[in-house]
C-alpha cells in the first residue's frame, strides 16, 4: 500500500506484484476559491479525508488489511504539514499490522510513474518533470540513479500556468481550461522573450511579468480584451511556455548520448507540450515515455511503484523516520 | 481485561501511556519539544514491547484531541486512526482541557476556588480557554481569548479560579492575583485514564472515517478569495 499527501491530493494505492489493484485520490476542490494552495487547509483536509480513501482503496483492491506486505509513503518535498499526516498514518499501520515501512522520494515517484506502463525503458534518458510544485530535467541512468541537471530558479511550470490562468479569470488549476482554449486559437498572435538563465535552468517570473504588463497595457485600449481574445492568449501563453520548456532539452540532447526522452508531471497532461516532446525524440530517433494521464497528476500509484523495487530491495525505513520538504 | 493506549501530542512534549480498567499500567514522555514526528511511534513501540503488548492486543486507542497546535493534533490524529484502522482497536477522543482536570499537579482540595480554567497558548496574545466546575463540568464551550482585551479580563477576574495549562504564565501577567496559577502544561498521556475508562466503559467510541481534532479555531490564511 502506498500513501500520497504531498500537496493538496489524498492518495493511496494497492500495488500486487506489478499489477496497480487501486489508485484512489480525494482531491481538495477548496483550494480553487483562494487561486492556489492553502497550506493549513490542505493538511486539515488530508487528516479528513485519509480514513474515506483508505476504505475506498481497500475496497477497489479486493484484498484485506491483513494481506498487506509493506506501507509506502511519500517523505517529501512537499508541503511539511501535508507529508506529516500521510506519515504519521502510514508509521501507524505499519506498527499496527507489524510490516514494513517504505519512504519514498515524490520527484523519483513521478518518473517511475512511466515504468508503469513501460517497465523496459532505454537508459539514459532525459526526464522533463513539470508539474504545479516542480520543474527539472533530470538525467535518468537507470531505475535507481538520477542527477537533477536543471531546475526552476522561482516557478514551477504548472505555477506559471496556475498563476497566468488568474490573469486571465480562469479557474485553479488553470492549466486544463488553458489547454482546452488554447486548441481553438492561434499560438503565434501574440509574441514573448524568453527569459535567459545559464545552464539547464527555467525562470518564469520574468514571463508572468510580461504577461501581467501586457494585460494591463491592452486592457487599457479594450476594457474586454481578455474576454475576447482568451482562446489567442491562451494558445500564445501556452506555446512561449512548451517551447521554452523545450529549449534546454534539445540543447542538452546535442551534448549528450541519449536513449530516450520523457516528460512527467502534472503537466505532461498537456497536449501541446506531449506533441512537441515527442516530435524532438522523433527527430532524434529516440523513444518518447509518457505516464499514462491518471498517473500524471500526484497520485499513489506512482509511489506504490517505486515502493515495489525498494520492497525488492528490502530497503526499508524504522518509525521515526521524518517528512523531508525539501530533498 | 481491556487494554488502552493514551496518546497525547497537542503540546510541546508527547507522550504515551497504557491503561486497562483499574489503572495506568505504564507510561512514556519525550522531553525533547516538538519532535512528536520522529518520536511518537517510537514511544509507542517500545511502551508496548516493554509491556509485552502486542499492538492487535489494544482494544482502544484515547486521543488527547485538541486543542492545541495544529501540527500535533494532527500527528496525533492521523497517528491514532492509523492504529485504531490497523488493530481494529476503536477510537476515545478525550478534549485536551478535560484532560488537564485529571493532571496530578491540580490540588485535591479546591474548594475556596469557583472554577478551574485551562488555558493553552495560542500565539500572539491568543489562548484556547475552557472552564470547568469544580465538579468538572464544563462551562459554556472552548474560547479563543485575547488576555489583553479588558472585556475578556473582567470577565475571567470576577471570581477566584485555578489557572492551569501552557497559557497560564501568559495569564498571571495579566490576570488578578486572586487566582492559583499552576504553571504546568498539564498534559501527559497518563491524564486520560480516568476519562478513557469512563467512555469506554460507555461504549463512546468516535466513528473513524468523521472524526476530527478539535481545532477550536478557523485556519487563518493572507490568501484572498479570489472572485
Amino acid at each position: 500500500m502506498a500513501i500520497e499527501t504531498s500537496c493538496d491530493d489524498t492518495s493511496i494505492a494497492v500495488l500486487k506484484e506489478d499489477k496497480i489493484l487501486a489508485n484512489v485520490t480525494a482531491n481538495q476542490e477548496i483550494h480553487a476559491k483562494y487561486g492556489g494552495v492553502v497550506p493549513e487547509l490542505a493538511s486539515r483536509n488530508h487528516e479528513k479525508n485519509i480514513v474515506r480513501v483508505f476504505n475506498e482503496a481497500i475496497n477497489q483492491s479486493g484484498i484485506d488489511q491483513s494481506e498487506l506486505d509493506a506501507i509506502a509513503f511519500t517523505q517529501g518535498p512537499g508541503l511539511l504539514g501535508s507529508l506529516m499526516v500521510g506519515v504519521s498514518f502510514a508509521k501507524s499501520l505499519a506498527l499496527g499490522l507489524n510490516i514494513p515501512l517504505i519512504a519514498v522520494n515524490h520527484l523519483q515517484a513521478h518518473i517511475a510513474a512511466l515504468y508503469i506502463e513501460n517497465p523496459n525503458p532505454t537508459f539514459p534518458f532525459i526526464c522533463l518533470l513539470v508539474s504545479g510544485g516542480h520543474t527539472q530535467i533530470i538525467w535518468v541512468k537507470d531505475f535507481f540513479s538520477y542527477e537533477i541537471l536543471g531546475s526552476t530558479l522561482d516557478d514551477a511550470g504548472g505555477e506559471a500556468f496556475d498563476k497566468i490562468g488568474k490573469m486571465l479569470d480562469l479557474p485553479y488549476p488553470a492549466g486544463p481550461a488553458i489547454d482546452r482554449l488554447a486548441q481553438k486559437g492561434d499560438p503565434e498572435r501574440f509574441k514573448f522573450t524568453y527569459s535567459k538563465v545559464p545552464d539547464f535552468n527555467y525562470s518564469f517570473s520574468g514571463f508572468k511579468t510580461q504577461v501581467l504588463y501586457f494585460l494591463r497595457d491592452q486592457e487599457k485600449l479594450d476594457a474586454n480584451f481578455k474576454a475576447s481574445n482568451i482562446n489567442d492568449l491562451c494558445a500564445s501563453i501556452q506555446h512561449h511556455i512548451c517551447t521554452y520548456l523545450l529549449k534546454p532539452v534539445a540543447k542538452l540532447m546535442k551534448e549528450r548520448e541519449v536513449l530516450g526522452l520523457a516528460v512527467v508531471g502534472g503537466v505532461s497532461a498537456n497536449a501541446e507540450l506531449r506533441i512537441e516532446m515527442q516530435k524532438l525524440a522523433l527527430k532524434n530517433q529516440i523513444p518518447f515515455m509518457v505516464p499514462d494521464f491518471q498517473y500524471c497528476t500526484d497520485n499513489a500509484g506512482m509511489i506504490a511503484e517505486v515502493a515495489k523495487y525498494k520492497f525488492e530491495k528490502e530497503d526499508f525505513v524504522t518509525l521515526d523516520v521524518v517528512a523531508k520538504a525539501r530533498f | 481485561m481491556p487494554k488502552v493506549l493514551g496518546i497525547e501530542t497537542t503540546g510541546a512534549f508527547c507522550s504515551v501511556a497504557l491503561f486497562n480498567e483499574s489503572r495506568v499500567i505504564a507510561s512514556k514522555i519525550n522531553k525533547q519539544a516538538n519532535s512528536h514526528s520522529s518520536i511518537l511511534h517510537l514511544l509507542i513501540q517500545e511502551l508496548l514491547q516493554e509491556q509485552h503488548i502486542k499492538p492487535s492486543d489494544l482494544d482502544a486507542i484515547a486521543l488527547s484531541s485538541g486543542p492545541g497546535s495544529y501540527t500535533g493534533l494532527r500527528i496525533g490524529s492521523s497517528s491514532a486512526k492509523g492504529l485504531a484502522i490497523a488493530t481494529g482497536a476503536k477510537l476515545i477522543s478525550i478534549p485536551t482541557h478535560y484532560g488537564m482536570l485529571f493532571n496530578p499537579t491540580l490540588p485535591n482540595d479546591t474548594k475556596a476556588f469557583k472554577h478551574v480554567i485551562c488555558l493553552t497558548d495560542a500565539r500572539r496574545n491568543d489562548v484556547f480557554a475552557t472552564a470547568y466546575s469544580l465538579d468538572k463540568d464544563r462551562i459554556g464551550k472552548t474560547a479563543v481569548l485575547d488576555l489583553t482585551d479588558e472585556l475578556v479580563q473582567t470577565q475571567l477576574n470576577h471570581s477566584a479560579s485555578i489557572i492551569i495549562g501552557s497559557g497560564a504564565e501568559k495569564a498571571e501577567a495579566l490576570l488578578s492575583p486572586i487566582h492559583l496559577y499552576l504553571k504546568d502544561d498539564a498534559l501527559h498521556a497518563a491524564n486520560l485514564f480516568e476519562p478513557s475508562t469512563a467512555k469506554f466503559a460507555n461504549e463512546e467510541f468516535e466513528p473513524l472515517y468523521d472524526f476530527g481534532p478539535l481545532y477550536e479555531k478557523e485556519f487563518y490564511t493572507n490568501q484572498k478569495v479570489s472572485k
